[in-house]
Formats: structure tokens, sequence, C-alpha cells
């Protein structure tokens, strides 16, 4: 089987027994690889109403198709289980160099069951696996557990999955850190936290073979020269994702204080272009095959917050911690980003809690002892990340996340409370993007960017708009305030970032403005990688099957049309000031999107749920019977 | 009569032509001209940057490359910088 390593990895912590299954073709021609095999995966060995913490509850790695080739930024990986964030599906793509490894050392995917009664970390080298304690990591930060597991195991070529203090204590959104990469949303961290899971390390030696070795080289020096034209990529590598800042801020598109404002004098401080300038950034570096480097090591050398250093900061993380809490104050965000590295927590969902305590005390429905909660206030951002890794005095409420801390607060908290089915939204301004909207209330692990972004939408360039003329007929629909034909343009990019996920790629060369590898150059790595032929029409219909199966996971946990919704500030409170003054999404018009969406995608309008003629025609019919047998298929 | 316009750059222009700059333009210049224009003042800022790529705000909002423009006018020149 070409471009697979052609096996699963079972590893059954309580039983402490390991075993190996054939990765089917089936599987793979109906799914590619990564986050669909994964889907697929999960919907069958979990059942509903499970606890995301405990031991029913599965933890999946799935390398993509072309992870541990040289196609272009394809080391990626998607992790996968139920999430204690929302108690519904969950996947979260992440870059770095552990898929390759995994792959190299024989195996497309590892599957972690069960729960260990002590903590241990796993070991695979080579088609061997070992689980070993971790009695004595427990309690480390995670770059402390990567240096001692390669001095136990005598290895600094070894790739590590692990977790910090964020993940054992349970933070429900505790991510899984790979290097200076994470693996952030929704809570995996504390799902392998509750399995005492400390970490996975891997090493393999394997190459990864191709079908058509000569054509793959050729179509990867092809793309590489594509991307290497391209402007935008330019920037990325020079300034990495927080070089968007002054550009979101001047399109005054650019959230401020939980999102109450749009535009942020003196965000340029927290940039990624200050950052160069000011010598805070003191490397560039990429993931496995990239050509871009987006990823930043940067450092503190003087004052308050010296010898901080860390991997990033990345624009989700500036823009939750300096424009969310309106932090102008370099360091203080600096530090904010090192120790949610160093204790493993997501950056988007850490500055969504903490900005939402600041507006909870602007709004005196709630106050912390020993720590000023005022907007701007650079030491409460640092102290908060600690106290909520460590579930300390207030940190305890707000690491259970937005939504539930807002059920205890009470008052109107829920109101500024930013979340979708329980999941802090990403730094999107959804009340004058439209399409954006749209795609944040349907993503099936919660509001972010990496399911659809919808940048085409806004037709700003060229490329976009001969994209949007492509999906909707016309390149007047090129424009994100009109809520007309949303639904087919979430629908495409959603189909085509599956794909992306699935072929192992990374959204930055496939989906992001400049659309530079796209769907047919997708089919044609695919086909040189594994021998087999495949349409752009096929590929997207992957896609599909695997949007269709995420959905079916969280309709079978009761998931229904009233979950697709967005915060209620962005249907009520509408925006203050600039260009796009008054815009809201009301209900009104967000449902309009929604009944054309769920039309696109042969889902029930009144329910959301997927039909039976739609999940049989994709080939599901076992998700059409179990979904049946809940009675969980429209009439 | 030539229209006075502000002109605000962004990553990677910036490095090329500063932050910001006032530039005269011949009444009736549409955006298009404007690039064609600030092309043959930089040579750096070449002609595929011109077809491809280009995010370009009037006074705060996207606009075409076939915008007319008037006296007083900002002007943004930004490139589709990736985030996330």
């Amino acid at each position: 089987m070409y471009a697979y390593a052609g096996k699963i990895l079972h590893v059954d912590l309580t039983a402490e027994k390991v075993r190996e299954e054939p990765l089917s073709q089936e599987r793979v021609k109906k799914l590619m690889g990564g986050r669909g095999v994964n889907a697929a995966l999960l919907f069958e060995l979990t059942k509903p109403g499970i606890d995301p913490l405990g031991e029913e509850n599965i933890l999946l790695f799935g390398t993509g198709a072309l992870s541990g080739t040289c196609a272009p930024s394809s080391g990626r990986m998607t992790i996968t289980a139920k999430g204690p964030a929302t108690n519904l599906y969950l996947k979260s793509s992440v870059g770095g160099h552990f898929a390759p490894e995994l792959k190299f050392a024989g195996y497309d995917y590892l599957v972690i069951h069960g729960k260990a009664r002590r903590p241990v970390y796993l070991w695979i080298q080579d088609e061997k696996v070992t689980i070993r304690d971790a009695s004595h990591l427990w309690g480390k930060d995670v770059p402390d557990t990567d240096e001692l597991i390669q001095e136990e195991l005598k290895n600094d070529r070894v790739e590590t999955a692990g977790i910090g203090p964020a993940g054992e204590n349970l933070v429900k959104f505790a991510a899984i850190m790979i290097g200076h990469n994470s693996a952030g949303r929704g809570g995996l961290g504390a799902v392998m936290g509750a399995k005492k899971l400390k970490a996975v390390a891997v090493q393999g030696h394997k190459p990864v073979e191709v079908a058509r070795p000569e054509l793959f080289k050729n179509l990867s020096l092809r793309a590489l020269q594509t991307l290497a034209g391209f402007e935008g990529r330019k920037g990325l590598s020079l300034y990495g994702t927080a070089g968007l800042v002054p550009i979101r801020n001047e399109m005054q598109l650019f959230p401020v204080k939980n999102f109450q404002e749009d535009h942020l004098e003196g965000a340029y401080q927290f940039s990624g272009q200050y950052l160069a300038e000011k010598g805070y950034l003191k490397n560039r570096f990429g993931c496995s095959a990239c050509g871009t480097s987006c990823h930043r090591f940067t450092t503190v050398d003087e004052g308050k917050y010296k010898g901080s250093k860390s991997g990033g900061p990345e624009y989700e993380t500036v823009a939750a911690f300096g424009g969310g809490c309106k932090v102008i104050d370099t360091e203080a965000i600096l530090k904010a980003n090192e120790l949610c590295n160093r204790y493993g927590m997501d950056t988007i969902s850490t500055g969504s809690v903490i900005q939402w305590a600041m507006e909870c005390r602007e709004k005196e429905v709630l106050d912390a002892e020993g720590v000023n909660l005022t907007w701007g206030n650079g030491e409460a951002i640092v102290e908060l990340v600690r106290r909520i890794a460590f579930r300390q005095d207030i940190g305890d409420l707000l690491a259970e996340g937005v939504k539930r801390a807002a059920e205890k607060v009470g008052h109107d908290s829920w109101k500024w409370a930013i979340h979708v089915k329980g999941l802090e939204q990403s730094r999107a301004e959804v009340r004058a993007r439209k399409g954006y909207a749209l795609a944040l209330a349907v993503n099936p692990r919660g509001p972010d960017h990496l399911c659809s972004q919808v940048y085409a939408e806004d037709g700003a360039t060229p490329e976009a708009r001969a994209l949007i003329k492509k999906i909707c007929g016309s390149e007047k629909y090129a424009t994100h305030v009109m809520p007309e034909k949303r639904g087919a343009i979430v629908r495409w990019h959603e189909d085509c970032y599956a794909a992306t996920d699935a072929l192992g790629l990374c959204t930055f060369v496939t989906l992001s403005r400049g659309y530079l590898i796209d769907p047919k150059m997708m089919t044609e790595f695919y086909a040189h990688a594994t021998g087999t032929e495949v349409s752009e029409e096929e590929l997207l219909e992957v896609g599909h099957r695997i949007v269709t199966l995420e959905k079916a996971f969280n309709v079978r946990e009761g998931a229904t049309r009233k979950d697709d919704t967005l915060a209620w500030r962005f249907m009520n409170e509408p925006i203050r000031s600039g260009p796009r003054r008054g815009m809201t999404t009301p209900q009104k018009e967000l449902d309009l999107m929604l009944d054309e969406y769920y039309e696109l995608h042969g889902w029930d309008r009144a329910t959301g749920w997927p039909k039976k003629e739609t999940l049989e025609s994709l080939g599901l019919e076992k998700v059409a019977e179990e979904l049946a047998r809940f009675g969980k298929i429209p009439r | 009569m030539a229209l006075s316009l502000k002109l605000k750059y962004f990553v990677p222009f910036d490095q090329l032509m500063g932050k910001t700059e006032s530039l005269p333009v011949e009444d009736g210049s549409s955006v298009q001209d404007l690039l064609a224009t600030l092309a043959a003042k930089y040579a750096g800022f070449s002609q595929a940057s011109l077809k491809r790529h280009l995010i370009i705000l009037l006074n705060g909002t996207l606009c075409t490359q076939d915008e007319k423009l008037s006296d007083g006018d900002e002007i943004s020149i930004l490139t589709p910088q990736l985030g996330g």
C-alpha cells in the first residue's frame, strides 16, 4: 500500500496490552487518511453519552495520507476524541514532525483506549511498543518532560506528544503539545491527562514509499515554486501569523475587549513585525517538509519577564491576550504565551476566559482575590494563566471554560461568554462576515477558523473572486456582508478543508487566501503518492463524507439544529464603530444561511440531521443504521 | 488638477516603500492607475504584484482596482497575510 504504513496501533492502557490492525483499503478509499479515518474510528469505537474524561473515551492520532513524503507542508496529523469542552466531536490538527515519525515507525494511526492505573508514557520505536512508568514525570511542565524522556531513552531524536500540568489537572482546554506545536483546541490534553498518559514518544526509520517517485518529486517542486511567488507566504515567513495584527486592525476587523470593539491603537506593539524589529524574535522554523517556516521562537531578555522563552506567539495568541484583554504590554503577552505552552493550554481559550472575567469585573458580577481584573492589566493575564493551569482560586472556575463559568457566575454573564457548543471562539468578527458566521455556527467542534475559514467571500483578490464565481455562479456573491449563497461557500470550503486534513497538508498552502495548492493539485499528489487516481469531485466527496461523519457523531450525542448557533453578542449587539457600524448577524439571517447549508449537504432542515439517503449515497450505511437505532434519522 | 492621496503600506511592502506617504495622482485616476504609478516609482513593487494577491482598502473598506479615487482618499495596500 503506497504512501501508507498500512497499520493501526491500538494501545489499551487499562489492560496494558498492545495490538495491531491492518489499515483496510476500504477505509483509505473512502476517507483517505488523518481526520477522515479518525472520524470513522471514533464513531465506531465509542458509545453515545460517554464521559469525555472517562475510561470509555478513546484518543486517536492519525497521520495524513501524504505525511512523511516531500509534498510541501504535508507533515500534519489530526488528533481526535470526544471533547471535554463540548461533550461532542473534537479534532485538532497539529504540525511538527510527529506524524512522519509515527509513519516511519510503522503506523498510520495510534488509538489509545482505557485508562492507566498510574502515570505512564508510551514509547514507540520501529514497531516496538512499550508502556513505561511516568510517575517521575507527573507534575513536570512540557519542556522538562520532553527533556527527561530524551535523557531516559538516551535518544535526542525522538518526537514527543505530551501534556503539562493543565492536562493533568483536567483543564477543559488543556492542549497536547508536540514540541513548539500545539493540538490546542477543545481539551485533548485533558483527555490524555484523564487517561494518565503523560506523553507518547516515537521514532522510526522506515521511509514512506510513493507509487510514482519521479512524478511526485516534480510535482512537489512545482508546488514549491508556486508557493515561493506568493507575497502572503513571504509575510508569513518574515513575521509569522502575528504579522496579521496590523492588517486586521487596519481593516477594523480586530476584536478588542471581548469583541466589544474592533480596532486598537497600539496593537502594533504585539504584532509579528514589532517582535522582529525589537529583537524578541530569535528564530523561525517550520514543520516537516515546510518551505514557509511560519513558526517563531521568541525570548524576553530584560525586565520583569527576563528569561521567558517559547515557541510563538501566533496571531490568535496575541489577539486573545493583547486585543481581547486590551493589554498593550509585549512582554506580558510573551510571558502568558510561554506559560500556556509550558503548562500545555490552548491560548485561544485561555485568553477568552480571561477577557470574559475582565468583562465580568467591569459589569460588577465577578472579582478575583489578589488579581486586578482591569482591562489592559498585563500582570493579571500572566497570573491568571498560572492559576488556571493549577486550578487555584478563580483559576478553578475559569479552567472550566466560559460556558460553564458563566453558568456558575450567573447574572447576564452568559451574554458575553463568547462560545458555541461550549468551545471559546477564535478571533473572528462574525457580525460583518456572514459566511464566516455560518462556518463558525456549524463547525462540529465549535467556533473556530480551522474547519472552514472562508476568506474567499471577501472577494479581496482576483483568485478569491474566481473561486466564488466557480462555487456560486457569479462574482457578485464575493462580498462578506451578503447572507445569500453563504451555504454554498461554506459547504465547498468545509469539504476542501476536510480533504486537506485527510491528506495531512497545511491549510496555509491549500485553503487560505491564495488557494495555492488547489483541489486539482491535491488529486495529483494523491495519485502520484498512492497510485490511485481520483477526480476533483471524488476528492471533495471524501471531504463531504468526513464532514457528514463528524455531524453524525454529534447527532448521535443529541445535537440538533439549535446547536448550530452563534454567541449571543454577535446576534444582538451591533458593531459600535468603523465602516461596519450597526451590523449584527441576527437569528433570522443565520436561519436563512442554515437552511441553504443543510439543503446542500442533504441534511434535514428542521433538525440538522443527515438524511438516510445522504448517508447511503456516501457509503455510510452502517452510520445510517446506527443513527436509526437511536431514532436520529429524520422522518 | 491633481488628487492628493494618503497611502499606507503593510507587510511586505512597508520594507520597500516605508509605512506611509502622501502622493499626488491625476484627477480621474483609478486604483489601478495608482498601482501603475507605484510600480513605476518602486522597482520592487512588481507588475506581478499588481495582478495577484493584493488587498486594497479605500477609506477602510475593501475595494476593487477599478474604483475611482477622490481627493483626500486614504488607501491601504496589503497582502493576504495568513493567520491562525
